[in-house]
């Protein structure tokens, strides 16, 4: 796992950051995300709350992602072994008569969902919790070739100002296109950027949104 | 009965399996031993298709080969539907370019596949840069499809374009092409799976528990 | 990410565990006269030719181009790179009449080889991957077999059973299949296949592993067998889809290469052959291609004392929160946490939050009069303010999904874990009823909140006489039903009243909860109960016929190392100086059993009256 000059950024890993938007982690299936070089596993208990784990069983290391949500558990694709949500296992089929081992746990992260977006810390105990991002929708994500923290520093220079969270970079204009962009720092090279607008534009919209912030990106890495 | 020309481990041939597993029409498998055997070559199978590829069909006497071909012909004929491949021109248009496109996956992704699992002596490098050029532009078109609502590469609803790019995007990592860097692409492939009688193959599960052996 | 090929590694020499061992690098027929084959081993290139008259030669293709050996054997060709090959393995049943040999192929995996090879030796996995051919949800229990390393260090899992909707190409439909397993070196597995009772139509089917690097292999793939039907392509087609099913589950372990603590990979029992093979690989002390990773101790939580007050005579209640101002780890009802005290102890200690008390743990310790220094620390040095050093939280108390109504019973301080399930049935409105039963109502601890809380739902017991108690908890589990648990934290004496009470009501041991212990489900129910000494301290207790040395222990505060708890990993592991253990494990040897110098308390017990061990 590698973590990026931890102790001065400020993506460093005691924070929080988006690691996916709700709507795209409905009940039932299992997603794939990527935090500070670690892979989650991303699905939804039957109360509803998400769940941010390693993406690794702890019985073979097999990830997590190519099973399946049964009921309110993660079933591992290799021997079915049986997650509830607590992370704990509650079942093994190929020893049906006795208790899982007790130390077959899977490690869950902290997760926090707030207006659409779900929030992951590697940390145990995280800084602060999660900004709220009233009146806005999720417009696209992208996944792009550089470090979070100089992502940002680009984004500053073209004039993008801070949201009041090191992942929060708000286009200035104040229209109702204005870009949010939330920075998911996915691994030491790599980050994902999640766009939002303002809430409800159609469709066409979003889109053009979509197209300048793509050239925007383009220009901006260039000479990143 | 439809005969395919089919090996288990061919993508190619996984297009057809699947298509006529979502259509549920009936059809005889005829093994064809691609690695180790290279039964593709043999003299037998040349008179099929002279071409010596995988996968080919003998549907009571009209034969053809081509997996993109073969989606044509079996969507004309036996989806009634007409939803896999739709009359009217734009999606037309889109689902003929996406099957075009399917062939640039197979010579980049698939020839990569083949190297890795199966010693092709092919450049895998180049195969692998290719593929992710290809699998960008991809993701950019999905994730843009996904503000307007179309979900499917050529459209809203799903097609024999989907078919077609389908198997060798999803074993991409067995060339060495991870599909971490491609959420959008990932969202397609889980789409895919959730069609009512979707079938895997070896290398692709279905979403659950195989429902039934394909 | 495939790694760049290191052609420095050369200089490196072949570990010396495997390296006078033969490993597969083709079909021998791959290799024909006047042909020269360019193969990768072990991060080295060979190239292999066969001359006019077939014989084989083969050479390391670097600056020196040393010369190894190269074999055919088995319709394979074999090469050993070390200066002293050991001798090729036997199997005579190959040129048995009637037998035909086909190779299927070299398929390239992007997996360290040992992982081929333990999955090759799994059927756990057979309904999951190979759903409806190996294997079937209607059928997943892997009945016990035998494992042993034998004289010619092969590795051989004998009595392996399982249900097979499709066993093969030549299958009829679903039978009981019967599989012995043969590794006849890390890399070079081979199966025994038979239709149980079918013993002389045995299929052998080879899966030799041809380790390039470290995490990436080719596999060989082949099978002897009496079909006369099927053509090669069709046994192919079958064999291949199994391999192809394997393929995208040995792609994906976040570790390539096999990693051998059993702390970072937990078996269960159906693991008795994997857990044997990576025991091998220990023991044969081989490094390449094996994970280097040791399991990484837990990382510490600090949290700040946020408050601290009395809540009762003598009890002081703790809340402690992020020092960073976010939440903290979940917590479930029934949970503790390991609290790390100033000078150096360490004390368990049960939550008593409610569902909505996100970001805070609070926990309640009683003042002890005979104290080993834990309580007094707690209440005399620890001061809000002050960072603490604890564990995540730790639940063996957890409350039955399946509850209908929960009778909750608390003693003194037993109290802490019960309030927190208290407010978490609360919270969603289940049935429940909570008994306090403390020496006097000045001991009761969080009245307050009791009262505030759980008005009506909660009783409290003062001063009660041991008769009066016992009346009471006889009363009270007289009238449970079927669908009603009962959850009990106290005094030993509390305790165990619940246990015979509950047990001469009917009460079956499932629905009667005890904070200090989970029970596990031995391994074969039952035994016999006997006396357990534990040689450094002196101390000794009984182990009652269905509990194991493990829960005991638990119960009495003793801390013992476990891992998985049915006898295959070893983890817990201890030494016996006196006494017959009585051996149920599936980890050590025959012959380590027969010395009786070592046993596994998780699942095993004692022959003898009395045991002793150096715990």
């Amino acid at each position: 796992m590698q973590l990026h000059n931890e102790s001065r950024s400020v993506f460093a890993a005691n924070g929080w950051f988006p690691v996916e938007l709700s709507r795209r982690v409905p009940q039932g299936e299992v997603v794939q995300s990527t935090l500070h070089g670690q892979e989650l596993a991303l699905w939804r208990s039957v109360a509803g709350t998400v769940q941010a784990w390693e993406n690794r069983c702890p019985h073979r290391s097999v990830r997590l992602t190519l099973g399946f949500v049964a009921d309110d558990q993660l079933v591992c694709r290799y021997h079915g072994w049986r997650y509830g949500s607590d992370g704990r296992c509650t079942g093994v089929p190929s020893t049906p008569a006795l208790a899982p081992p007790p130390a077959a746990c899977v490690r869950a992260y902290m997760c926090r969902e707030t207006d659409g977006v779900v929030w992951a810390s590697l940390a145990l105990a995280p800084r602060g919790y999660p900004p709220g991002l009233p009146g806005l929708a999720a417009c696209r994500s992208f996944t792009l070739d550089t470090a979070a923290d100089r992502f940002a520093d680009a984004l500053g220079a073209a004039g993008f100002e801070s949201g009041g969270h090191p992942a929060v970079w708000q286009e200035p204009s104040g229209d109702t296109e204005a870009a949010t962009l939330l920075l998911q720092p996915m691994d030491a090279h790599t980050t994902g950027v999640h766009l939002f607008v303002a809430a409800p534009l159609p469709a066409a919209r979003r889109l053009a949104a979509a197209q300048r912030m793509k050239a925007l990106f383009a220009k901006e890495l260039s000479h990143a | 009965m439809i005969k395919l020309y089919n090996d288990e481990l061919s993508g190619n041939c996984y297009k057809l399996r699947l298509f006529m597993g979502l259509l549920e029409l009936p059809y005889e498998r005829v093994p064809v031993n691609f690695h180790p055997g290279r039964e593709h070559k043999s003299e037998a199978f040349l008179k099929i298709n002279p071409l010596g590829q995988l996968p080919a069909i003998d549907d009571e006497g009209y034969v053809l080969r081509d997996a993109q071909a073969i989606l044509v012909y079996l969507a004309t004929r036996y989806d009634r539907t007409q939803c896999w491949f739709p009359a009217d021109a734009p999606t037309r248009g889109r689902v003929a370019l996406w099957l075009t496109v399917a062939e640039d996956i197979t010579r980049s992704a698939s020839a990569a596949r083949l190297h890795d699992a199966f010693g092709y002596p092919f450049d895998v490098d180049a195969c692998r840069s290719a593929a992710h050029k290809l699998f960008a532009h991809i993701e950019d078109h999905l994730a843009d499809g996904e503000i307007e609502g179309c979900e499917w590469l050529a459209g809203n609803a799903p097609t024999i374009a989907d078919i077609a790019c389908f198997p060798y995007i999803a074993l991409a990592p067995e060339g060495g092409i991870a599909l971490d860097r491609y959420p959008a692409l990932r969202r397609w492939i889980a789409r895919m799976k959730a069609l009512p009688h979707f079938i895997g193959m070896p290398g692709i599960f279905a979403a659950g528990i195989d429902p039934e052996p394909f | 990410m495939l790694e760049d090929k290191d052609t420095t590694v050369i200089d490196r020499p072949v570990d010396p565990a495997i390296a006078n061992d033969w490993f597969a690098i083709g079909q021998s027929s791959d290799a024909a006269p006047g042909q020269t084959l360019r193969r990768r081993l072990m991060q080295r290139d060979i190239e292999v030719c066969r001359d006019g008259s077939g014989t084989l030669a083969a050479r390391v293709v670097d600056v020196d181009a040393a010369p190894c050996a190269a074999r055919d054997h088995c319709g394979c060709i074999f090469v050993c790179l070390g200066a002293a090959p050991k001798p090729l393995f036997a199997l005579p049943d190959f040129d048995t009449p009637g037998r035909r040999f086909v190779y299927m192929g070299a398929i390239g995996v992007h997996t360290g080889g040992l992982r081929v090879v333990e999955n090759f030796l799994d059927m756990a996995h057979f309904p999951f991957v190979h759903s409806h051919i190996l294997g079937t949800e209607e059928a997943t229990e892997v009945r016990e077999y035998e494992v042993e390393l034998d004289e010619r260090q092969e590795l051989w899992a004998r009595g392996c059973k399982f249900v097979q909707p499709m066993a093969s190409a030549a299958s009829e439909g679903q039978a009981d299949i019967d599989y012995v397993y043969r590794v006849v070196n890390p890399f070079s597995p081979l199966l025994y296949k038979a239709p149980a009772g079918h013993a002389g139509h045995t299929d052998i089917i080879f899966l030799f592993v041809q380790p390039t690097e470290e995490d990436d292999c080719t596999v060989h793939f082949a099978i002897s067998l009496f079909d006369d039907t099927h053509s090669a392509g069709e046994i192919t087609a079958f064999q291949q889809t199994i391999l192809g099913q394997d393929k995208p589950i040995l792609e994906s372990h976040v570790y390539k290469r096999l990693p051998l603590d059993a702390r970072i990979e937990v078996p269960s029992r159906a693991d008795a052959g994997s857990s044997a093979y990576r025991r091998w690989l220990r023991q044969i002390g081989l490094r390449w291609g094996v994970e280097p990773m040791a399991a990484a101790a837990p990382a510490p939580l600090m949290v700040e004392v946020a408050d601290k007050r009395s809540v009762a005579d003598g009890v002081a209640a703790f809340t402690l929160r992020s020092p960073v101002g976010g939440p903290l780890p979940p917590m479930t009802p029934g949970a503790h946490l390991d609290v790390h005290l100033p000078g150096g102890l360490i004390r368990q200690y049960s939550l008593c939050d409610g569902p909505a008390d996100d970001g805070c743990y609070t926990i309640a310790v009683k003042r002890e009069a005979a104290s080993r220094g834990g309580s007094a620390a707690m209440h005399d040095v620890v001061q809000p303010g002050d960072l603490l050093h604890i564990s995540l939280p730790k639940n063996n108390f957890a409350l039955d999904r399946s509850a209908k109504r929960s009778l909750l019973i608390a003693g003194g301080i037993g109290i802490t874990p019960l309030l927190s399930m208290a407010r978490h049935l609360a919270a969603r409105g289940d049935d429940f009823h909570l008994h306090y039963f403390c020496r006097s109502a000045a001991h009761a601890a969080f009245r307050t909140e009791l009262d505030d809380e759980l008005a009506g739902r909660w009783t409290l017991h003062a001063g009660f006489s041991p008769e009066a108690t016992r009346d009471t908890v006889e009363r009270l589990l007289g009238s449970g039903d079927a669908a009603t648990h009962s959850y009990t934290c106290g005094p030993l004496p509390l305790m165990q009243l619940v246990e015979s009470a509950g047990a001469a009501a009917g009460w079956p041991r499932k629905r009667l909860h005890f904070e200090y212990f989970k029970l596990a489900g031995p391994v074969e129910a039952g035994g016999m109960p006997f006396e357990l000494t534990l040689a450094r301290s002196g101390r000794t207790v009984q182990v009652p016929a269905d509990l194991s040395i493990v829960d005991v222990l638990r119960s009495i505060d003793v801390a013992i190392d476990t891992n998985c708890e049915q006898g295959v990993c070893g983890t817990c592991l201890c030494t016996v100086i006196d006494g017959s253990p009585e051996h149920r494990d599936q980890y050590l040897s025959a012959g380590e059993k027969a010395t009786n110098m070592q046993m596994l308390p998780c699942v095993s017990r004692s022959r003898s009256q009395t045991l002793v061990l150096d715990l």
